[in-house]
């Protein structure tokens, strides 16, 4: 059997949910989502701490599973066909602690190089050397960023087509934290690669990132590309009279008065016409339009979702 | 579009990592073994020194050792988290397979122990120069496999294999305590076990055990045992296996 198969898969994203629901007890941490990620795209998840970021990757994996709906990798159902899907991914858990921390980094490396046919030793080396990993020290005698700098190596020496990344620099200096971007950033120019990636840190992977998927106590409340993002969330500032309120159809997010009072900045969610139209017939002066980053438009459209019934 | 694929490792790929990995995570019990066989060596050396060395070769009881081969799995198990999102399960390999490669890697590496216990207690016993020395028969190794197949199956069908274990033993106490306190009158226990039907059944069925040869008579309950062992390790795996919904 060839180590690796090339499918013609035009037309299927990388990673499709269909009304995936996940319940941890009488907790619903999964609400009938639906996700999209295009192949070769490089997916932000963001949501708040246990809106299930790590709960749509474990599904994924079939780590955990769900009580309706299904998963796709591929075109591959991720509980019919686990072992395939799980072959197409590199992952990183948010843990940082490894079950098999009695290992040294060596011998873990060469542990699970052998479960991945596709796994190149000379690139392993090189991620090694890059991330700075000591083959002979035990793994539960990492710290927290060299633990996370060998589950990079882990995830990506066998060039997977899919990497979910949960919290990956979670737990690293800001310095490891530019260098381990740097690399990812490096393997993704060289290897065709979807990413998937879940951070509190929206702001780092700015450059990289094309698509953008928020998650609100479950639910996926935003799923836009980097180009429907720059068309429906801006950040205006508007001279308004003295007693001006926002028009309660338009989504005002984070509204700041400036000092002399009659200038307002903020953040509308809305196609730039429409919302422009709607804020001069409300008796605002558009004095401005501009994008807004990623982390930004994260926050307006989390904001948003928690605002929506 | 097209895009490339990997595929996921071929069976005897797994069986090797894992007889590989078992071994090494094994190391611990090996060296405590080995120190035991060590200072077993010591003791009998002395006693043929002085000529009491059959003492230690005229046991029939096997029970310890059947005992290791029972709670052998959790040794081979103790560093997977089993009802967890683990490591073990991120491994893009059949979950069903890859339990039963694990539980064959722990199965080969209690054999290895048994073949050198066996060789150890034969050079012993050649050393003493006793004529007839107790040696394992063959049919204990499948007696062996069959705990250590049963074991495994509680520890891996179970999510509280200990409790279960230490509750079953606290049950069967309790019934050799109760069975000693009813002793005196006619009970329940008594009364079922002295009916004529059963006990006619008991005589015809002791009977026709003591006409087959005596090969047979080990042989058939061990084998009964694997059986038994088998279908506990299956039943146990089909709990983890990958198309279980919940």
């Amino acid at each position: 059997m060839s180590h690796q198969e090339e499918r013609d898969i035009t037309g299927v994203p990388a990673v499709a949910t269909f009304a995936l629901s996940l319940r941890y007890g009488k907790q619903l941490a999964l609400n009938n989502v639906d996700l999209r990620i295009p192949e070769g795209a490089i997916y932000v998840l963001a949501g708040t701490n246990g809106a299930g970021k790590s709960s749509v990757m474990k599904s994924l994996l079939n780590l955990e599973r769900p009580h309706a709906g299904c998963a796709e990798v591929f075109g591959l159902d991720t509980v019919a066909r686990g072992p395939e899907v799980r072959a197409q991914i590199g992952y990183i858990p948010e843990s940082h602690a490894h079950d098999y921390g009695w290992l040294n980094c060596g011998q873990l490396l060469q542990h699970v190089s052998s479960f991945y046919p596709a796994w190149d030793h000379a690139y392993a080396e090189t991620l090694n050397k890059a991330f700075d990993i000591t083959l002979g020290r035990r793994v539960d005698t990492l710290s927290k960023g060299e633990a996370r700098r060998l589950q990079f190596v882990l995830a990506l020496a066998h060039r997977p087509p899919l990497l979910l990344l949960d919290e990956p620099t979670d737990g690293l200096d800001p310095l490891a934290r530019s260098r381990t971007l740097a690399i990812l950033a490096e393997h993704l120019a060289d290897a065709p690669t979807t990413v998937m990636m879940s951070t509190h840190h929206i702001g780092e992977i700015e450059s990289l990132a094309d698509h953008l998927g928020v998650l609100q106590t479950g639910k996926l409340v935003a799923q836009l590309s980097r180009d429907e993002l720059r068309t429906t969330v801006h950040r205006f500032v508007l001279d308004v009279p003295e007693d001006w309120n926002a028009p309660t159809e338009l989504r005002s997010l984070d509204l700041r008065r400036s000092r002399t009072g009659r200038e307002l900045q903020g953040t509308f969610i809305g196609k730039q016409a429409d919302v422009r139209a709607r804020l001069s017939s409300s008796g605002a002066t558009v004095r401005d339009v501009s994008a807004v980053t990623l982390e930004h438009a994260a926050l307006a459209l989390l904001n948003d979702g928690e605002s929506r019934p | 579009m097209n895009v490339t694929l990997h595929a996921a490792p071929i069976l005897r790929t797994v069986l090797r990592e894992q007889v590989r990995i078992v071994a090494r995570s094994l190391i611990r019990e090996a060296r405590a073994f080995a120190a035991v066989l060590a200072i077993v060596a010591v003791v009998i050396g002395v006693e043929i020194f002085y000529g009491r060395a059959a003492l230690w070769f005229d046991s029939d009881d096997w029970a310890a050792i059947g005992l290791v081969a029972l709670v052998f799995p959790f040794s081979v198990w103790r560093r997977d988290r089993l009802f967890m999102p683990a490591f073990l399960w991120t491994l893009p390999v059949n979950r069903a397979q890859l339990l039963y490669a694990k539980v064959f890697a722990g199965w080969v590496w209690l054999m290895v122990a048994f073949i050198v216990f066996v060789a150890f207690q034969f050079a012993l016993s050649l050393l003493s120069g006793l004529a007839s020395p107790q040696i394992i028969s063959f049919d204990a190794g499948i007696g062996i496999t069959a705990l250590y197949l049963l074991g495994s199956g509680i520890l891996l069908g179970l999510r509280h294999p200990l409790r279960w274990f230490l509750g079953a033993a606290g049950v069967l106490i309790m019934l050799g305590l109760l069975e000693r306190g009813l002793a005196s009158g006619p009970w329940a226990f008594e009364i079922f076990f002295e009916t004529p039907q059963l006990k006619s059944a008991v005589e015809r069925f002791t009977s026709a055990w003591q006409r087959l040869p005596r090969f047979a008579q080990s042989l058939i309950p061990n084998l009964l045992m694997l059986v038994v062992g088998f279908l506990t390790v299956r039943t146990a795996a089909s709990r983890h296996a990958d198309n279980r919904r919940r």
